[in-house]
């Protein structure tokens, strides 16, 4: 079974996702930088952060399960919705 | 780049059905019609509630809302709730923060209007996204189940072309696939041949019965869930939809007692044949109907939705080949019930409307003509 990828690593590649597919004007993202509210994760961006959390939390995610524009709002609130979700399987909003 | 939105008027027709050559097809004639039916022919709505952005004197983005008139609860509650559709932006203009913009800019105009809420029936996955981000909630998936047939030959044409000595064959299977562009071909030759029945007292038409669609759905009932008005102003209206072609089986002795509508698309006929519509008085006819249009359709690729199949008819579906679509991911492949509380920021925490909760899966009565995906 291989390891699953630490906090830190997996910032750098939402962060990376983000910059490829998000809005070009932004600068710097921060863990608390806005990123629905501020329009900087659009729909199609959103849609690959939505995939990119699936294969991190190795299962399909309902994201009409619950509030995505709170839930991920940030960075640092993705990472917490991964973790949360690969951490403890009987709470994976999945379908 | 600078945006200005703007309601729609009808100066902006022809530039609308330019801009949906990225969303509705490539005929812009096509898609005037079919902007002059949902938007302006509308039973419900007068003036058509579609939002544009506009740069540089271009209609670059375009979301709208149709009318529907739904009834809820015994007795029944007539409500009208705007359906929030096409929302298309030109791909120069992705990615520059038009998205909210104009899905606040509508959603604001129908609460403005006075609608409480607003529906989206028919959102594909990038869509669905967009409006969760603006406070949109799902109801449930519709969770599509599809039955392939003769979908094989597209892949096996291809396949034989790559092959020694077997690519001889592959333009004669072309030439077969070639027939099946055209989606009831099949099961109109049927019907012909049979003076147009295709099975003892199941006819196959072209047109709905208007009257005695109504007259059936009237006898059969309503239970108070949530569903679409289906009298006669709507039936005469939504099946003259200009993007899809229709073919209505009706099964009759003395007066209807049940039907089934499938749906096609002509200019796109690899997203198949779809059940938009099934009703009958007992769940034998349901199977009836719904064999029949296996059997004689001969369909490449037939889909319904299972959530909006009663329940004591799943098992015909199922036994008839029918497997869920999709099964991995709902993110990428699931239609869903999005509902809209039009008073944000400040919606109620349990959405209701007619008594029902909205968010509740078993609140609705869903049928896939109801959202334009039918």
């Amino acid at each position: 079974m291989s390891a699953q990828p630490e906090r830190g690593e997996l910032r750098e590649q939402l962060r990376a996702l983000i910059a490829e597919f998000g809005r070009q004007e932004h600068g710097e993202i921060a863990d608390d930088t806005p990123l629905i509210s501020s329009a900087l994760l659009e729909s199609i961006t959103l849609l690959n952060v939505a995939l990119w959390v699936e294969e991190h939390v190795d299962a399909a995610v309902d994201v009409t399960s619950f509030d995505l524009a709170s839930e991920w709002e940030t960075v640092a609130r993705i990472l917490d919705f991964v973790e949360k979700h690969r951490r403890h399987d009987d709470a994976l909003p999945a379908s | 780049m600078t945006y200005e939105i703007v309601r729609y008027e009808p100066a902006f027709r022809d530039q609308v059905a330019e801009l949906q050559r990225h969303l509705w097809g490539n005929d812009a004639t096509t898609n005037a019609a079919y902007l002059d039916w949902k938007y302006h022919q509308n039973p419900y709505l007068d003036d058509p509630l579609i939002y544009l952005a506009v740069h540089a004197g271009r209609v670059v983005a375009m979301r709208g809302m149709y009318g529907a008139l739904w009834e809820i609860g015994t007795p029944a509650e007539h409500v009208v709730v705007p359906c929030a559709d096409d929302f298309v932006i030109a791909p120069e203009h992705r990615n520059r923060g038009l998205v909210a913009q104009i899905m606040n800019a509508t959603i604001d105009r129908a609460a403005a209007e006075g609608y409480r809420f607003a529906f989206s029936l028919s959102a594909g996955p990038v869509t669905m996204m967009a409006s969760l981000a603006a406070g949109w909630r799902g109801v449930g998936p519709m969770r599509a189940v599809e039955r392939t047939g003769m979908g094989l030959l597209a892949r096996a044409s291809v396949r034989l072309r790559t092959l020694p000595l077997l690519w001889r064959y592959a333009d004669p299977l072309t030439r077969l696939q070639y027939r099946l562009k055209r989606p009831f071909a099949h099961l109109d030759r049927e019907a012909r041949r049979a003076g147009g029945s295709l099975a003892p007292r199941v006819q196959l038409e072209p047109m709905p019965r208007v009257d005695a669609m109504v007259d059936l759905v009237r006898r059969l009932g309503h239970d108070g869930r949530i569903r679409h008005v289906r009298d006669e102003r709507y039936l005469a209206w939504r099946y003259r939809n200009p993007l899809y072609e229709y073919r209505f089986l009706y099964r009759a002795a003395d007066r209807l007692e049940g039907y089934l509508v499938l749906r096609a698309d002509p200019k796109d006929p690899a997203r198949g044949v779809s059940v938009v519509d099934l009703e009958a008085t007992t769940p034998v006819l349901r199977e009836e109907l719904l064999r029949t249009a296996v059997k004689w359709g001969n369909f490449p690729q037939l889909t319904i939705w299972a959530a909006t199949v009663p329940i004591d008819t799943l098992a015909a579906v199922s036994g008839a080949g029918f497997v869920p679509v999709g099964a991995g991911s709902r993110t990428r492949l699931s239609l869903t019930i999005l509902v809209c509380d039009a008073r944000r920021p400040s919606p109620t925490p349990d959405m209701m409307l007619g008594g029902r909760r909205l968010l509740d899966p078993a609140a609705w009565d869903m049928r896939m003509v109801y959202s334009m995906a039918g």
